[in-house]
């Protein structure tokens, strides 16, 4: 074991391997406020890799809803099951990770999924949390009565739990993108990865006898193009992009202005130590004891930010820009309502503006003595 | 622990010969690299280490591979097999290395009959297992066995899968693979008879163009092949985590699942070129065998394994 630093965790951690960071991380930020589980992404990602035989089952990306829907079932209460009781204290995590908990035969800590358990990808879907009466009445932040939605890919871990597993080295992370992959001519199908990964992001495909996992779109990404579960999105909730090592801050890149500015986006359960880079908005309705177990210490604060965003320009902006090209942004820039995304180059992708014209009517028709459902 | 040459070599990340073992062991990509040695900081069973770097100068059990004048049968219950003597072999569960087998052991013993013909030699491995494991799927593992020899029978090589620079040669044999031999679909139904899936890629394009969503098969990677020609593999080894298929496929056989013991058949030609066993009559090599029960969750390194014997081929 090797001691690493986990910026997630505000503390050093054991991780198998003295990993160094690749040059370059690729990272996504998605909105799950924005989410409206129409599984666009789903779709747009099986169509482009998945529909071979053998992955009939094999969803890279998925959308459950929280707290009831899972994919692959149970994936995350069995991961707090197994984890245990942790706490944060001042922003550094107190309990163990994957790896620090593994048993003395693993390199990880995990748990093997039956076939079953990837069977049921819409399990729990719509399922509300708390309990509702005839003529229930949702009408406080939080919500005693609540879901969301949670669109989940391969997290492409600075410290992936699948690569640390591989008794092969069939799992490499790019040194030039961050990108994990499954190098398919060297797995020998021992699902080891699969076992190991807390996320259960990597899946084995019973015809090919290998196991597969998302790819990041790397031949998108390789031309600067967002991935197409981002590109996708029809509620335009996601961000794809690279995030600055730790220490580092670029404030014109979209990813560090809401992973490391304004904070608006955390890590999905960092505490499994794998410092995983898909940065989600929590929703702002969901009970905050369950979304700081999901997302860390940083929920009050994030949720805080996030719901000023109306009167922060940049954020505003940023928002605004979300699936407004296919390309990666790299930079953007806030002038007067408009707001601008560049490309590496700093050359001018998108402008788009900060409000879009609307008009609000009454929710009552006078006129016609009628209540009005749509009143923008 | 004993000073010994083995880990040494391992922990220095020097690749081994040729191309075997590269990537495992200098990580030449990312950041997967030392992994052999990371594994080696918790080596734990000195006992194992002191064997292989020590190995004994008399083999404990010497199985002699009979002369047979005609073909060595493929089929377990030949008549031919079950003349010769089954020489019991001890095994142990793999608690060199993670992953470590993390089950009590469920078999103490296999037993291994050998014989040749002057062109191939052939194995008969017989074993108790309650139940047949044949799928591969999310959570399910195959039995298999595997035997190993020496690519050269001077200086043993590491009992298990071998070291750098003493390659090990490995004819493995699947339960799947015997699975997809007598009529598998290679498609989900395998698994799941009454599954019903969509249209995929070999449905609606040119057999050239619906490869590229098969990345392992057109890497060619043998766990992916679509049509099998036999329930062997033929593998070369040089340290763990280093198991590599040998360019050229011999090796054939057989396996046999009848009342609650697998009875299992595997061939290969005598005459071994680069990273194979080279055999002839009269010669003195040494075996190793392998055992993995699917139904207990064993693939890979969680395996139970014998150390070498000796194996005289009968001049």
């Amino acid at each position: 074991m090797a001691e690493v630093s986990n910026w997630q965790l505000g503390r050093d951690m054991q991780y198998p391997y003295d990993a160094p960071r690749p040059n370059k991380q690729v990272a996504w930020v998605f909105d799950t406020n924005k989410c409206i589980a129409c599984q666009t992404c789903t779709i747009a990602c099986k169509q482009t890799w998945t529909w071979g035989r053998g992955q009939e089952y094999m969803l890279w990306n998925n959308v459950e809803t929280k707290p009831y829907g899972f994919f692959p079932t149970g994936w995350d209460v069995k991961l707090m099951e197994m984890l245990g009781p942790g706490s944060w204290k001042d922003g550094v995590y107190e309990g163990q990770t994957v790896f620090e908990k593994a048993p003395e035969d693993l390199h990880v800590l995990g748990w093997q999924p039956e076939t079953e358990d990837w069977s049921h990808p819409n399990v729990g879907e719509d399922e509300p949390a708390g309990e509702t009466d005839r003529g229930t009445y949702v009408g406080s932040i939080p919500h005693d009565v609540w879901f969301y939605y949670l669109a989940r890919i391969c997290n492409h871990c600075t410290y992936p739990a699948c690569l640390a597993a591989c008794p092969r080295n069939a799992i490499y992370k790019r040194p030039e993108d961050g990108i994990v992959l499954v190098d398919q001519s060297r797995c020998r199908g021992y699902q080891e990865c699969v076992t190991a990964c807390p996320y259960k992001k990597v899946m084995f495909n019973p015809v090919s006898g290998t196991s597969e996992k998302c790819i990041a779109c790397f031949p998108k990404i390789e031309q600067g193009l967002q991935t197409q579960c981002v590109t996708s999105c029809i509620g335009r909730i996601r961000f794809a992009g690279f995030i600055s090592p730790p220490g580092e801050v670029d404030e014109k890149n979209p990813i560090d202005f809401l992973v490391k500015v304004r904070k608006v986006a955390l890590p999905l359960y960092p505490q499994t130590g794998t410092e995983p880079n898909v940065y989600y908005v929590p929703p702002i309705h969901a009970p905050r004891q369950f979304l700081k177990q999901m997302f860390g210490p940083g929920v009050d604060e994030a949720i805080e930010t996030y719901t000023k965003a109306k009167d922060d320009p940049e954020l505003l902006g940023l928002q605004m820009l979300m699936g407004a090209t296919e390309h990666i942004i790299h930079g953007f820039e806030v002038e007067g309502e408009v707001v601008k995304g560049f490309d590496a180059a700093g050359k001018e992708l998108v402008s788009v503006p900060l409000r879009e014209p609307s008009f609000i009517r009454k929710y009552f028709d006078e006129v016609r003595d009628v209540y009005l459902h749509n009143i923008t | 622990m004993s000073e010994g040459y083995i880990p040494g070599e391992l922990a220095s990340g020097e690749p081994g010969r040729s191309t075997i073992g590269r990537r495992a062991a200098t990580g030449a990509i990312g950041i997967a690299a030392v992994g052999i040695a990371a594994g080696l900081t918790s080596w734990s069973a000195s006992r194992h280490y002191d064997h292989a770097a020590e190995p004994p100068q008399e083999f404990t059990r010497t199985v002699l591979a009979k002369r047979m004048a005609d073909a060595v049968p493929r089929d377990p219950a030949d008549a031919a097999w079950k003349a010769l003597p089954a020489i019991p072999i001890s095994l142990e569960p793999q608690r060199m290395i993670e992953p470590r087998l993390d089950r009590a052991p469920v078999l103490t013993l296999c037993e291994l009959r050998a014989m040749h013909n002057g062109k191939e030699v052939g194995f008969h491995v017989t074993w108790e297992d309650p139940n047949r494991s044949d799928l591969e799927v999310n959570g399910q593992f195959r039995d298999s066995v595997a035997i190993q020899l020496p690519v050269s029978p001077e200086g043993p090589a590491f009992a298990v899968m071998g070291q750098p620079g003493r390659p090990v040669h490995l004819l493995h044999w699947r339960a799947s693979w015997q699975r997809a031999m007598e009529g598998a679909t290679g498609t989900i139904r395998d698994a799941f008879p009454n599954a019903v899936s969509d249209v995929s890629p070999e449905d609606v394009m040119n057999a050239e163009l619906a490869q590229k969503y098969y990345p392992a098969q057109v890497a060619g990677n043998a766990m992916a092949l679509r049509e099998r020609t036999s329930p062997v593999e033929e593998l070369v080894a040089e340290g763990f985590g280093t198991i590599t298929s040998q360019g050229e496929q011999r090796a054939d056989g057989k396996g046999v699942f009848t009342n609650g013991r697998w009875e299992v058949v595997l061939v290969v030609p005598m005459a071994g070129k680069e990273n194979q066993a080279s055999l002839s009559p009269g010669s003195h090599t040494s075996v190793a065998v392998a055992v993995w029960n699917g139904g207990k969750g064993d693939r890979g390194a969680r395996k139970q394994f014998a150390y070498w014997s000796g194996l005289e081929l009968e001049a």
